[in-house]
């Protein structure tokens, strides 16, 4: 495997007092790949990202980069740079001593580290910082400063740790922004440890979903989007329709006797589920597979979307997103259409369907 | 209370009439507040001060002639003793500040990961009074002292003759073990709640830059932990300059520490001596006032930065 990739861990454990916090993590990463570990916290994604940077030593596993094992290479030499969740500028350094760091450990002469601290600012547009004090600056700033620190250096691979979650929701756009545009200037391999699925998808090609300590599904953000593995993964993305069927092929009977096709054929005891934005709901009866006879029980209005809660004459209830300018009294008798593309479907013994957290949002 | 909400910049009321003014500006009867601790210092200390001088200058006291003289500072100042022991005063505390400093940031590192015993274990000692570390030592290193005889006991020495003199000696060891023993978990607890403070991130940062354990100690560890260092080893200084009770009971007969010497000319038979015991503690005070000011503006680090502009232009 880690013949044609170049970054890659392998069989990655780290157990804190009996309890594993990462298990048996394998991951290759392509050259210049922008991968996002996401779960949720206490998940292991942080201490993954210790034990590559080397702050922490893996109890079994390896790690490759670029065909040399780092398993013993000390941190300062692993040549992978790391930025803390809130920037972490050293107080007691300027913003250009703090940008010229990684070059002063390196030995640079002080007239580079000069030069190229400045044009490090430079590109996260914050020319003419370089006298000010980390106190002197936002949040944003610092973060931008903290980028610029550990690009400076030109690592193989850059780890950010949750580097949007102590920023603005304004300033979270603009910065996801300089991040994938320095990312793609540089060609840096990057890896970013966040719990937020839409940042995850925003930021990054693959995304490596990390539930318990151990790695649940990496692929493509659509893939975990629309193809999820399991209930767990989907809830995790948002899924809020669960429910138990008997496959027969493409047909599907529902615990609760509705008949629904879908376009992925299975047998036996199934678990399926569509997104909510997925579900069309009409007021008026249309040709088609799918059509489910409903009410509508619950309407609440986000801004972007209307969440509608639907109850079928069998008894199912569903949550249905639409466009806001779709407009229904509580109460009304509607339609809802489960397009059978969009009727994903779990095999085997995925843990009964309960209802999840987010369905009584 | 009420103070605090008027200087509040929320309070609509105050918005518009103080817009232009500083809404953190101390407001006047705030000083009221704080007149009776000062002027308590003032009186006690302030007071204390002025009439020590004016005895010096030979304005007041018992052999006060009621003119203006500084024959007290010429004599103190020209005297050879008043400069061995201003020498013996300033060795025995930068000695046992520097010692005790540099141990108790070894110290402090090694006990950061340790429990909260680490911090209690510091505080032992911070109760017990000097006197009974003195008596303590005097007990254990004394020629007669505790050690000596299980020496003896055991054969290594043949007397007690043979132990080396460690109180009241010239090289002040006694003095300095004492000091040790009770500033080190002084300045080891201070130095832990700073450490303790100090992010372990900014560690994790520096080696992903590039740090060896080494640089990374010099470059951030040790520049985060020195507000903390700078303030411990001052009160180390302050105290072991300006002590008397440890350098008279186990310090070197001659020369004698500042404050000892200071004593002695205060109780001199000859009542002119105390004009110049005065002199010589209005001098002590100089002393260390003017070397913590030294100390304090070189902890700076502002003529290093003014050093380092020169060398880079």
């Amino acid at each position: 495997m880690s013949e044609t990739a170049y970054f890659s861990m392998q069989n990655l454990t780290k157990q804190f007092r009996g309890t594993a916090a990462v298990q048996d993590l394998w991951l290759d990463v392509q050259a210049g790949e922008r991968i996002a570990l996401l779960g949720p916290s206490g998940c292991g994604k942080s201490t993954t990202l210790q034990l590559i940077a080397g702050i922490l030593r893996p109890d079994r596993g390896q790690i490759w980069l670029n065909g040399r094992s780092l398993n013993r290479v000390p941190t300062e030499r692993r040549e992978i740079a790391l930025v803390l969740q809130k920037g972490l500028l050293f107080p007691h350094l300027s913003v250009g001593e703090n940008v010229a760091f990684g070059l002063r450990m390196r030995g640079v002469s002080r007239a580079e580290q000069v030069e190229r601290a400045i044009a490090m600012l430079d590109q996260v547009q914050l020319s003419g910082f370089e006298n000010r004090k980390p106190s002197e600056l936002s949040g944003g700033q610092a973060q931008r400063v903290a980028l610029a620190r550990s690009l400076v250096i030109q690592p193989k691979v850059l780890l950010l740790d949750e580097p949007l979650s102590a920023l603005d929701a304004s300033l979270r756009g603009d910065m996801q922004e300089l991040i994938l545009r320095l990312q793609a200037e540089t060609g840096v391999t990057l890896l970013v440890v966040t719990h937020d699925q839409s940042e995850s998808a925003v930021m990054a090609h693959r995304i490596a979903l990390m539930f318990d300590g151990r790695l649940r599904q990496v692929d493509t953000p659509e893939a975990l989007y629309q193809n999820p593995v399991d209930e767990s993964v989907a809830r995790f993305f948002g899924g809020v329709n669960f429910f138990a069927a008997d496959a027969q092929q493409h047909r599907l009977t529902l615990a609760e006797g509705e008949r629904l096709i879908t376009h992925y054929p299975h047998h036996g005891t199934v678990h399926i589920t569509i997104r909510p934005e997925h579900i069309h709901v009409m007021a008026d009866r249309v040709c088609g597979a799918n059509l489910l006879p409903a009410t509508l029980i619950h309407s609440r209005f986000t801004g972007t979307q209307r969440h509608l809660t639907l109850r079928t004459s069998a008894g199912l209830q569903l949550q249905a997103w639409v466009p806001p300018s779709q407009q229904f009294a509580v109460g009304q008798s509607v339609f809802a259409h489960l397009p059978p593309e969009a009727l994903w479907v779990f095999p085997g013994s995925a843990t009964a369907a309960a209802p999840s957290p987010m369905a009584q949002v | 209370m009420t103070i605090l909400l008027q200087t509040n910049p929320n309070n609509q009321d105050d918005r518009n009439t103080e817009e232009q003014s500083n809404h953190w500006a101390i407001p006047w009867h705030a000083y009221l507040l704080v007149l009776p601790a000062v002027s308590l210092i003032a009186v006690l200390f302030g007071g204390g001060l002025v009439l020590a001088f004016l005895q010096s200058i030979g304005l007041m006291g018992l052999t006060s002639t009621g003119a203006v003289s500084l024959d007290a500072y010429q004599q103190a100042l020209t005297s050879r003793q008043f400069w061995q022991s201003l020498g013996l005063s300033l060795y025995i505390a930068l000695t046992a500040t520097a010692i005790s400093t540099v141990l108790s940031i070894g110290l402090a590192l090694l006990l950061l990961r340790a429990g909260r015993w680490a911090s209690f274990a510091c505080q032992l000692t911070l109760p017990i009074p000097h006197l009974v570390g003195i008596a303590g030592i005097l007990l254990l290193l004394s020629p007669s002292g505790v050690l000596s005889r299980v020496l003896v006991h055991l054969g290594w020495i043949s007397s007690d003759q043979d132990f080396p003199l460690l109180v009241n000696d010239r090289a002040n060891l006694g003095v300095m073990l004492h000091f040790l023993w009770k500033e080190i978990p002084f300045v080891t607890l201070i130095l832990l709640a700073v450490l303790r403070g100090i992010r372990p991130e900014y560690g994790m940062q520096a080696r992903a830059l590039g740090a060896s354990r080494w640089k990374c100690f010099w470059t951030v560890t040790l520049p985060l932990l020195r507000p903390g260092i700078i303030s411990a080893s001052l009160i180390v200084f302050g105290f072991v300059f300006g002590s008397f009770e440890v350098p008279f009971l186990l310090g070197s007969t001659f020369p004698k520490t500042l404050p000892v010497l200071v004593y002695q000319a205060f109780t001199d038979l000859d009542l002119n001596q105390r004009s110049v015991a005065i002199a010589l503690g209005l001098l002590l005070s100089g002393v260390s006032i003017s070397l913590i000011a030294l100390y304090l503006w070189l902890g700076s680090g502002k003529p290093f930065r003014r050093v380092m502009r020169r060398a880079q232009g």
